[in-house]
Order: C-alpha cells, then sequence, then structure tokens
C-alpha cells in the first residue's frame, strides 16, 4: 500500500460537465505533491475533495509555500480536520500563499491514531 | 415528494474549508432556481455535483431572458448526465445464439431485471413472453419431437415486439453472432452493472444564464421514481 507519487487533478470546464473522477486514494500518512504541470500555472484555482471512508480521522494540511513565490508564505500551513466517515471541500487555495519554489502544492495527511486513509478529488478551476 | 424551491448553496470561500452537506433531492420533472440572495450576485460562479440515479435525465441551464445577458442568444444548456445501464449478455451452449439486454433507464434499478428462458418440454410450442413486474419469461418453441427451435432473432423479435418486455429491456445480438443459432434454455439471470453517476456541472456563464430577478434557473428532467440529488457549491470572487 502507498500513496500516490501525486494527486490527479481534474479541469472543470465553463459551461459545462465534467465526469467526476475516480479518487486518489490516501492509505498512508505523508506529504503528496500537485505537480506544478498540472496546474497550469493556476494554482489559486484549485479545489480539493476528501473524504474519510469511515476509518478514522484524519487532518489534512496544506504547507505553506516558499518566498518566493508564495510572498504570503508566512501565514502557514492550513490544517482541515476531517471527522471520520464525513468529507469536505478545501479552497479555492490561494498561490499566493501555498506555492512551492518548484510549482507544486503540497498536502500531508495525517490519521488520527493511526494511517490516513482518505479519498481525494482535485479540481482545477477554469478561468473567470 | 417535492422538489426544494431552490437549491441549497454552499459558499466555498478562500483558503476555507466547506462540509460536504446533505443534497437537494429533485424528484420531480421542473424548475428549481438558484437564487440571487444565495449567490451575491454572482450565479453563474456555482458549481453543481449531480449524482443522477436514472437515464435518460437532463438538467438544463436555462437561458437568461433579460437584455443584460449579452450571451444569452447562445441558448439553453442541456447536459445529460445518464446513469449507468444495467446488461446482460448470455453465454449459451452453441454458436450464434447469444443476446445482449440492456436495461431502458440507467441506474441501479435496472439490476433488479431478470430474464429467463423457458424450455416448455412439449411439442410444437410456440415462442412467448410473459413479463411479470421486473421478470422476463422467454418460453421458447419446439418442433414436433420437443427440441427447442427459438434461434437468438426470433427471441428479439419477440420481445421488440412485447410492449411490456421492451419497456424494460433493449436487445441486440452479442458480438460476433448471427443471431441464427438456436438458443437453450437459462435460468432466471440478472442484469448487473446499473448504476448512479455523478458529475460536476459548471461554473456557468452569468452573461448567458442570469435572469432579470438574477437567478439562475435550473430545470431537471427525470424519469419517473427516479431523478438527482445536488449539492451546489458557489465559488468565491476573485477565482
Amino acid at each position: 500500500m502507498a500513496n500516490p507519487a501525486k494527486l490527479t487533478v481534474t479541469d472543470l470546464t465553463l459551461d459545462a460537465a465534467t465526469a467526476r473522477p475516480a479518487v486518489d486514494t490516501i492509505d498512508t500518512n505523508g506529504t503528496v505533491p500537485i505537480a506544478a504541470a498540472d496546474l497550469a500555472g493556476a494554482s489559486g484555482r484549485l479545489v480539493i475533495e476528501v473524504v474519510e471512508p469511515d476509518t478514522r480521522a484524519l487532518t489534512v494540511t496544506v504547507l505553506a509555500g516558499d518566498n518566493p513565490p508564495a510572498v504570503r508564505a508566512g501565514v502557514g500551513n492550513l490544517s482541515v480536520a476531517i471527522a471520520k466517515n464525513s468529507g469536505k471541500m478545501i479552497g479555492p487555495l490561494e498561490a499566493a500563499r501555498f506555492m512551492q519554489n518548484d510549482g507544486t502544492i503540497q498536502l500531508t495527511f495525517t490519521g488520527t491514531g493511526g494511517a490516513a486513509a482518505a479519498q481525494v478529488r482535485t479540481y482545477l478551476l477554469p478561468k473567470a | 415528494m417535492a422538489n426544494p424551491e431552490t437549491l441549497t448553496i454552499h459558499e466555498l470561500e478562500i483558503n476555507g474549508e466547506q462540509a460536504l452537506g446533505t443534497a437537494d433531492v429533485i424528484d420531480t420533472d421542473g424548475t428549481v432556481p438558484v437564487k440571487a440572495a444565495d449567490t451575491n450576485g454572482l450565479p453563474g460562479r456555482v458549481l453543481l455535483d449531480v449524482l443522477s440515479k436514472s437515464s435518460p435525465q437532463t438538467v438544463t441551464i436555462k437561458a437568461s431572458t433579460a437584455d443584460h445577458a449579452v450571451r444569452r442568444s447562445l441558448g439553453d444548456l442541456v447536459i445529460s448526465v445518464d446513469a449507468t445501464q444495467a446488461e446482460l449478455e448470455t453465454e449459451l451452449v452453441g454458436d450464434d445464439n447469444d443476446l445482449v439486454f440492456t436495461a431502458v433507464n440507467g441506474g441501479t434499478g435496472g439490476n433488479s431485471i431478470t430474464v429467463a428462458y423457458v424450455d416448455p418440454n412439449g411439442n410444437d410450442q410456440e415462442l412467448g413472453v410473459v413479463v411479470t413486474g421486473s421478470d422476463i419469461v422467454v418460453n421458447l418453441a419446439t418442433g414436433p419431437t420437443g427440441a427447442i427451435t427459438s434461434t437468438a432473432n426470433d427471441i428479439l423479435a419477440a420481445i421488440e415486439d412485447d410492449e411490456d418486455a421492451s419497456a424494460l429491456v433493449t436487445v441486440a445480438l452479442a458480438d460476433d453472432n448471427t443471431g441464427e443459432g438456436v438458443v437453450t434454455a437459462m435460468a432466471e439471470t440478472a442484469l448487473s452493472g446499473g448504476a448512479s453517476v455523478r458529475a460536476i456541472l459548471g461554473p456557468f456563464e452569468s452573461a448567458r444564464f442570469e435572469q432579470e430577478d438574477g437567478d439562475m434557473d435550473i430545470d431537471f428532467d427525470i424519469v419517473a421514481g427516479q431523478g438527482f440529488e445536488v449539492h451546489a457549491y458557489l465559488l468565491p470572487k476573485g477565482v
């Protein structure tokens, strides 16, 4: 068992339908990136859906970025608690706070009292 | 049951979190608005997470009739959100005698449809189709010695001619089958694989869909007894 090497990003399209993608399954505590190449330079338009499949509560932490380019990195990490058997939408995320100097966004998954278990879908919104 | 008067809006915030709330249940044909008061004047900044329980089902974002909607001439946006149809492909002994039965309506309801081929164990019997609820029984034809004479093509035609059966399933020849082969008896077998489908719709152009009163009108066309479950999210400004 292992986490994916990166989270899969699904582009949403203006005035269109997008099939709900397969989940990225998280089964281990650790950090998983969203690749710069999948963001099209638009990390500020990321929305992340995290569902906990009735295993244990977890915390999803969006890591503060590097400055530069993240001039608001000093605001710090964003920690989101996900209760057992529940889910949340996270974001949209601010690029100026979370972008790493390699262009990635980094998410850490930490289970409460054991390995994290989560189903993650990551969406990139179209330009306004 | 009735549709809600308006879709419930779950507002997303920059660097924020929003619990996945309870879905609005759409179980009736008709229009449900996204209200201007719930969208801060930005109806197009809505994402719809839609679960479709059947097919054919559509979601139509109604084009605006207001002069300020400068792109209204593009018209309504009609989106088919069709659940997966249950299916059964027979695997009978013999050649060119297999058929594929597909539920007319998508969704899990199709998994309760069954098909059986029954050997009447008599001479010179005629082919017949009997439907009881969602159970389709094909009584096979026999010749003077009692041997089954019905081919897959015969059954295909009989199902298509039977009003009750054709309301439940469509039938086609299995791949690489001519349908000329004589079938065998087949125990009652359920279709499988029918499932709901989810899709994300939007965001949408306010310049096309914002009505005079600032609402966005969404029309749902459903299969009777089925429908949609909808989560509506409002994106923040500046994204």
